[in-house]
């Protein structure tokens, strides 16, 4: 058990630094710099950035439950199998998909 | 975007953003991989039941976003790379042209027009004035109808050139030339600004957390969205040699930089999984790029299909149609009902071999079972399927098993599981590290008659299958000295022949289980050493020795491995009947000797080989070699 929680558990570290790392490589694009003012593909990808960041910290989220549902399981807080299933689907609850119809239509 | 902006711009920095999404997309396709193997596999030995299914299939969503993160950052990372590329061309013209306003002692304004002194000879008692000029673009239409027969441009090109040629001032002509240059390389950081912008705009990420279909799908558009808009920058970027070898097409990869692999690999995914030279890690990545989009793509063609054909009534009543009367209390199917079914099953139908796969990668971890890698994938046709036990490429003994009649992608659950079954036999048999193959790289004839008596299926197969051994003997840590071992079975074994036959077969040793008749008269037609060619003809294998010889046996005389004077050393066998030659217990852990003895020829272990009793009774040693017919 120690394996797999340690597996989610270094997603996410893994997750945080790789935010860190572009957050930092975004720097020259900001609103506010010379190359980042008056250019429509830097607006554009600050657009971008902000939108990867919500989604990594999403995810990153995501793995954080898992691994305190995985942690859980192991130390047999669940009274029984059924009950670890339940935990586990749950999970599909929590994320769902909000898209009404294809991805078209997103608010891109 | 103006001269001011494009003067101070610093391309680099994108080039930086882009570093920053790479990151990103590495960080994803690891935890993607880690998620699989460890979390998994960690997974299986702590819980148990249900409670295992409901985790595992929570894992595979968890990794879905990593799969999706890893694909659209990738893609980004070439966007910005594209982007970055085109602005340092504009901004190297621009840098020039003002380097030369200076050497000239022009002055540029903010406005990006050039200012010129007074200057030459005196005209009425006065040196020419200066004065400011503004450029234009060419390719840049103005849209002011001053000759309405052509585009402005043109006209105000003449009219400059009329100037210049009778301006008074010699440095007029420069001034123009020079501010034609800013306007030119102003207009193009432009363009490339606009094109870039929309595109980048739609690599946002997904609004919710759930990688849906239509995720996929946006993922491959925008794969399309930018290799289109990248042309320039992938212009350098040589496309894999048309029709190039193996040898060729890994020389090819090996010349690209990093940045070039992985912008290829970000948006020509279809490409590469099936280029044979391209290193297996690369190739699994692209084929599961592939795999996801393909399955999303079906998924979506199911949704649209209900949608457009709801379920027509199922039942009607019986109908007599010799008395051409209803038959009471009777129903029966109505055809509608068959034939929505049928085109529904159809479209489902190629979904189960993509699930034997995912279930596949599920696997990893259970027994030690390597990662799998995805060499080769398509749905198109009776779909391909090409999956490894562990990388071949840092393996030092490969196998790679061909199935025979009934192979293909959605029937592809028994024809993986028989490469699992090889791999736990052979690794258990040696420290080296062992991988093996299944291959259904073919289209392979669905059923025994008609189909399995026809030639073409095996033809075409052929020059397919030296490709992918080529390819294995290209991408391996000792090249053409690692040791491979073709596996084949029923009409994989005429296969095999064939490409023995069309040009040479680039393994080590060849394994027949089954074999109906493989088109040479003796083993030496096949490419490998002497005494490396081994038989299986299990008890009640009904298939072999039987008809098929006289449609793919060898020779005039139709000879079939299983006769003696093929050549081949004929194994022993302790399964029963046509399919039952790679049986492994799983529960105990326990190869039958079939598959045993296919381990040890994959292991090189020759001297272990259990083989059979001649036909007159003989036992052979086993060190003999040399059958009677043996071509010398």
């Amino acid at each position: 058990m120690d394996k797999s929680g340690q597996g989610s558990r270094q997603a996410s570290g893994d997750i945080s630094t790789a935010l860190t790392k572009l957050a930092e490589e975004q720097k020259g694009l900001g609103a506010g710099s010379t190359t980042g003012g008056k250019i429509e593909s830097a607006a554009a990808q600050r657009e971008l950035h902000r939108s990867w960041k919500r989604y990594l910290k999403g995810v990153s989220g995501k793995c954080g439950t898992f691994q305190d549902r995985l942690e859980k399981a192991g130390d047999h807080h669940y009274k029984n199998d059924a009950a670890t299933m339940r935990a586990f689907n749950r999970l599909e609850g929590l994320y769902k998909d909000t898209k009404p119809v294809g991805g078209e239509s997103r608010d891109r | 975007m103006d001269y001011v902006t494009l003067k101070s711009l610093k391309p680099s920095e994108f080039e930086d953003a882009a570093r920053g999404y790479r990151t990103v997309s590495d960080m994803a396709s690891q935890a993607k991989d880690d998620l699989e193997q460890q979390v998994t596999a960690g997974m299986r030995r702590s819980l148990e039941g249900d409670g295992v299914d409901a985790a595992v299939e929570q894992i595979q969503k968890l990794a879905t976003n990593f799969h999706y993160t890893q694909v659209e950052c990738a893609i980004i990372t070439t966007a910005l790379n594209s982007l970055a590329y085109e602005l340092r061309l504009a901004k190297d013209k621009l840098d020039a042209a003002v380097e030369d306003a200076e050497a000239e002692k022009f002055t540029v304004q903010s406005d990006g027009s050039v200012s010129y002194p007074a200057s030459g000879d005196k005209v009425d008692g006065k040196v020419p004035e200066g004065g400011t000029v503004k450029g234009s673009a060419q390719g840049k239409a103005t849209n002011n109808p001053i000759d309405p027969a052509g585009d402005a441009n043109d006209t105000a090109e003449a009219l400059k050139r009329q100037a210049s040629n009778h301006h008074d001032n010699p440095k007029y002509g420069r001034a123009v030339a020079i501010a034609d240059r800013i306007a030119q390389a102003v207009y193009e950081a432009t363009q490339a600004d606009e094109k870039w912008a929309p595109k980048l705009r739609r690599l946002k990420a997904d609004d919710d957390m759930v990688v849906a279909a239509e995720d996929w799908a946006d993922a491959k558009k925008d794969a399309g969205g930018v290799r289109s808009g990248a042309k320039e920058y992938l212009h350098d970027l040589k496309a894999p040699p048309k029709g190039g070898s193996p040898k060729e097409n890994a020389e090819w990869w090996k010349g690209l930089s990093k940045d070039e692999q992985d912008a290829y690999a970000a948006l020509n995914p279809s490409t590469l999984g099936k280029l044979d030279g391209i290193p297996a890690d690369v190739r699994d990545e692209a084929n599961r790029t592939n795999l996801a989009e393909a399955e999303a793509a079906i998924n979506l063609k199911l949704d649209r299909f209900d949608k457009e054909r709801p379920e027509p009534t199922k039942y009607e009543q019986r109908w007599d149609n010799i008395r051409q009367v209803p038959i009471q209390g009777e129903v029966q199917v109505t055809q509608a009902w068959k034939a929505w079914k049928a085109e529904r099953d159809g479209i489902k139908e190629r979904l189960k071999g993509i699930a034997a796969i995912q279930i596949r990668f599920g696997r990893t971890g259970e027994r030690g079972l390597p990662q799998a890698y995805l060499m080769g994938f398509s749905p198109e046709g009776r779909g391909r399927a090409i999956i490894a036990n562990g990388n071949p490429d840092s393996a030092d003994h490969i196998a790679v098993y061909t199935p025979g009649t009934g192979a293909s992608l959605s029937n592809s659950n028994g024809d993986i599981n028989r490469g699992v079954n090889l791999w736990k036999t052979s690794q258990s048999l040696t420290d080296q590290d062992v991988s093996t193959v299944t291959w259904i790289g073919y289209d392979a004839p669905q059923d025994i008659f008609p189909d399995a008596t026809q030639h073409g299926y095996a033809d075409n197969a052929g020059g397919a299958y030296n490709q992918f051994i080529d390819g294995l003997n290209a991408t391996n840590k000792s090249g053409s000295d690692s040791h491979i071992t073709s596996v084949a079975h029923s009409y994989g074994t005429t296969t095999i022949g064939m490409a023995a036959k069309e040009g040479d077969l680039g393994v080590d040793d060849i394994v027949f289980a089954g074999s109906p008749g493989a088109r040479v008269d003796n083993a030496a037609d096949l490419d490998v050493s002497k005494g490396h060619v081994w038989n299986e003809h299990a008890r009640g294998d009904n298939l072999v020795n039987g008809t098929g010889r006289f449609f793919h046996g060898g020779g005039i005389s139709r000879i079939d491995p299983t006769d003696d004077i093929f050549g081949a050393n004929q194994m022993a066998t302790d399964t029963d009947g046509h399919s039952g030659y790679w049986d492994y217990d799983d529960k105990t852990g326990k190869p039958s000797l079939s598959i045993e003895n296919q381990g040890r020829v994959i292991t090189g272990h020759y001297d272990e080989v259990k083989l059979k009793p001649r036909s007159d009774g003989s036992l052979m040693p086993s060190d003999w070699r040399n059958p009677i017919n043996w071509n010398d």
